[in-house]
């Protein structure tokens, strides 16, 4: 009799894993399809685009970049050097140092020819003790402000602290900007005064050719952790967020490259410092503020501005940083959760919300689980091959399908890998990937999914190896 | 045999076997799209080789025209019937980069062309539309000046800036006029980027702009551009209309934007008018006062630039140490060597820390 219930349970469990892979399909199959037709437009309006033009242009708006650094000994110098070349008319850096234990510090000092001096706070976020602010001799726009450490979202609040431009610029100090990032992604504020927030795309720089702080040579990394990235990247960016954007429903900003208007970011209190997902709640944040005050506002995705950053090179580094992601994501989905299914908050909460709840948050939980019970119904003899077809092709076909779409909508846009082989490499990636890799970065995701239960506060250190020769590229 | 097999198992499992082949359809989709991402890649190499290899050749007799050594007629004989449109694009590029007597052979070289964008005009698409008209604007002199203009009514916003910003380049007061009779179709657009592009015209367009500065029936945030393009222009004729504005309007956009103005071609005769706004509800208002007292105070706004340290808003704070700094004012100083609790401004603008 139990026996039989157990058996009937199995079938049923087998059955909602099935359909949550229909709809997760679907899901994806839609928000790919709102990519395609988002990017073919927004490569059209491109050519009507005269950069140089704009770039003349007296009314683009004065921006801060905030840079938060954390033991960034090796890279902090070189994407310092390339913060300064960024052509735009009127900005300023605050490298932030948040209590570095190298010699991050000592590096900025002597390679910037800092020297203290003062600066009046404009915004009063609570953050750690400011130690001292140092601004360069050689380079008047670029500041250095140092405090004692605590955290990413810490050190971007006292920065924002410091902030005196309409926009700022919220960054990893490690991060490489293309020389015109900051006017492609400063146009929609432009364009568009309602703009609150907008991110722009972050790639690998693992493999490329860097030269005095710029990507000259776009290769594939040689190592395959960081090959995969890429594809990941390609995945999340052109086919994720280009869809949301397009659907008006952007729900992150990643926090390696996104520019903010700062009045209102200081209104809701800036970065969360209780969680490791500051980037997605700040945005979340902004939503929920500009719905419930139904003040106009837009967030939205800008593709072409490009942040290179460095990806782990190690399944260990991967690994943390996977499980900090999964970590950051419940902990904002839950923070605020009233706005699940609720129409006050329009398509974020009606549609946007719920995704990244059942198909984002939950997928980890699920498809382990459907992996899971698929063994164990294999076990009990209760699997017939059409079924376990089914299942495979589900969970397989998902998962190349989506990395195709990635690679088709590049392909559309922007080409930034010119070497066939590399195209090759990445089709060949797509398939790849779904044996092994896959699963592993759901077990990452799933152990996030219990840290967040056991309270797990770490952010996972990640070792940079610097914009070197080291960053090896595929042969 | 197979066939039957599988209508069996559709009678036996129809929803199974639908799922199956759903899943068939999608994988087999997914394949496709690699394959288009595949052939889309070997498309766009060969079509970069022979674009790249045309406008070698279209380079090359470009330089010897502009340089005289050849005539334009030998150029256009390079232009396949099929390449025209294309040969618009390289000379648009080439255009970019030149000033004086060669960008304008360029245009000549360009205006047997350009008639077959004006099709594109009437393009569906929007970028199509907007594209023509910044070619035409670009390498067809004001020979198509009627029809950007007409573009500036064009339902996508998108063609009417491109037609605005186009025309705002020709530097004509009659154009000036036009954008700013449309300046309501911006009204999403960044207040000083619209006054940036208003004030690249010149000064001839500074009539046109106090017109509109103190016409009440502009929109306050028209007004407040016109005024923006003004200060930026460095208007002082138009400080009379500022401090006649200045009296009547309440929207605060306009307040911001008149005082900014008055900061830079304000009289001393209007500092009473000013300072009626020092207690003004909104900080910005507050920091612009502070910045207008700073250029055209006299000796008794010093004491209102000091006391605007102890003003609970820090930009206002910070407005009044440059006001002061800028004036050299000597109280500077002395607020830097006290112990209140913002001499770190005043020590930050005497170490040349200003906004």
């Amino acid at each position: 009799m139990i026996y039989q219930f157990v058996l009937r349970l199995l079938d049923l469990f087998n059955l909602v894993v099935l359909t949550y892979f229909v709809v997760l399909n679907i899901g994806y199959f839609i928000t790919g399809l709102f990519a395609f037709r988002s990017l073919r437009r927004y490569v059209r309006r491109l050519r009507t685009l005269d950069i140089e033009d704009l770039l003349g242009s007296a009314g683009m708006p004065p921006i801060t970049l905030v840079a938060p650094a954390f033991n960034e000994e090796p890279t902090c110098v070189e994407s310092t050097r390339s913060l300064l070349t960024l052509k735009y008319g009127d900005f300023e850096i605050l490298f932030v140092n948040d209590g570095s234990k190298d010699g991050t510090l000592a590096r900025m000092v002597d390679s910037f020819d800092l020297e203290p001096t003062f600066r009046l706070p404009t915004g009063s976020i609570p953050t750690k003790t400011i130690r001292g602010i140092y601004r360069s001799r050689s380079h008047p726009k670029l500041w250095m402000i140092d405090k004692e450490n605590g955290g990413k979202a810490d050190t971007l609040n006292a920065g924002l602290n410091f902030c005196r431009t309409p926009l700022f610029c919220g960054m990893d100090a490690d991060s490489l900007l293309e020389r015109e990032a900051l006017t492609r992604i400063v146009r929609p504020f432009v364009e568009d005064a309602r703009t609150v927030a907008a991110g722009g795309i972050i790639r690998i720089v693992n493999g490329c050719t860097v030269n005095e702080g710029t990507v000259t040579n776009v290769r594939l990394p040689a190592e395959m952790v960081p090959r995969l990235q890429v594809l990941e990247y390609l995945r999340a960016f052109l086919a994720g967020r280009m869809g949301w954007h397009e659907m008006e429903a952007t729900l992150i900003i990643s926090g390696a490259f996104g520019v903010f208007r700062r009045d209102l970011v200081v209104e809701v209190g800036g970065y969360a410092t209780d969680t490791v997902g500051e980037d997605m709640e700040l945005v979340v944040r902004l939503h929920r503020h500009c719905r419930e005050r139904k003040i106009p506002y837009s967030i939205g995705f800008v593709p072409d501005p490009v942040a290179w950053t460095e990806c782990p090179s190690t399944l260990k580094v991967l690994g943390r940083q996977r499980d900090r992601w999964q970590r950051g994501l419940i902990e904002t989905l839950w923070r605020h959760r009233t706005m699940l299914f609720n129409p006050t908050y329009g398509r974020v909460g009606m549609l946007a919300y719920p995704y990244f709840v059942f198909l984002e948050m939950l997928a980890p939980v699920v498809e382990t689980f459907g992996y899971l019970t698929f063994l164990a119904a294999w076990l009990l003899g209760r699997l017939s091959a059409p079924f376990a077809t089914a299942f495979f092709g589900l969970s397989i076909g998902l998962g190349i399908g989506l990395s195709f779409t990635a690679v088709a909508l590049e392909e559309v846009g922007f080409r930034r890998y010119p070497r066939r082989k590399d195209l090759y490499t990445l089709i060949w990636l797509a398939v790849v990937e779904n044996f092994g890799y896959r699963q592993l970065t759901m077990w990452w995701r799933l152990r996030g999914t219990f840290n967040v239960l056991r309270k797990t506060k770490s952010w996972g250190r990640m070792d940079r190896q610097g914009f070197g020769p080291t960053t090896k590229p595929a042969a | 045999m197979i066939g039957s097999r599988l209508w069996d198992f559709y009678l036996e499992q129809p929803g199974l076997a639908l799922l199956l082949l759903g899943n068939a359809v999608f994988v087999l989709g997914a394949f496709g799209l690699a394959v288009v991402a595949l052939l889309l890649r070997i498309r766009n190499d060969r079509t970069a080789r022979h674009w790249a290899a045309l406008e070698t050749r279209w380079e090359t007799r470009t330089v010897e025209v502009l340089t005289e050594a050849t005539q334009p007629e030998q150029l256009w004989a390079l232009v396949d019937r099929r390449d025209r449109l294309r040969f618009l694009n390289f000379l648009l590029r080439f255009a970019r980069r030149l000033t004086g007597t060669e960008r304008r052979r360029v245009d000549e070289l360009a205006a047997p062309y350009l008639d077959l964008l004006l099709p594109q005009l009437r393009a569906r698409s929007p970028e199509r539309r907007a594209r023509a008209i910044q070619t035409l604007t670009t390498l067809g002199s004001l020979k198509y000046a009627s029809q950007v203009v007409r573009s500036l009514d064009d339902p996508s916003p998108l063609v009417a800036m491109v037609a605005a910003r186009s025309l705002a380049r020709r530097e004509r007061p009659d154009f000036a006029a036009a954008i700013l009779r449309r300046l309501h179709r911006f009204g999403h657009w960044r207040p000083s980027f619209l006054a940036s592009m208003l004030a690249s015209i010149g000064p001839a367009v500074a009539p046109a702009l106090r017109q509109a500065f103190a016409d009440r029936s502009f929109e306050p945030k028209s007004r407040g551009v016109a005024a923006d393009a003004l200060r930026e222009l460095n208007d002082y004729a138009s400080a009379e209309v500022a401090g006649a504005v200045l009296d009547e309007t309440t929207d605060r956009e306009l307040l911001v934007a008149t005082l900014g103005l008055l900061a830079q071609v304000g009289r001393n005769d209007q500092v009473a008018a000013i300072r009626r706004h020092l207690a003004h509800q909104e900080p910005i208002v507050r920091s612009r006062v502070m910045s207008v007292l700073g250029r055209i105070g006299t000796a008794e706004d010093a004491e209102t630039l000091v006391a605007a340290f102890d003003d609970p808003s820090p930009w206002v704070a910070l407005r009044a140490a440059e006001a002061l700094h800028e004036s050299r004012n000597p109280a500077l100083a002395r607020l830097a060597a006290s112990d209140h609790p913002r001499s770190a401004l005043a020590r930050q603008m005497l170490a040349g820390g200003g906004a």
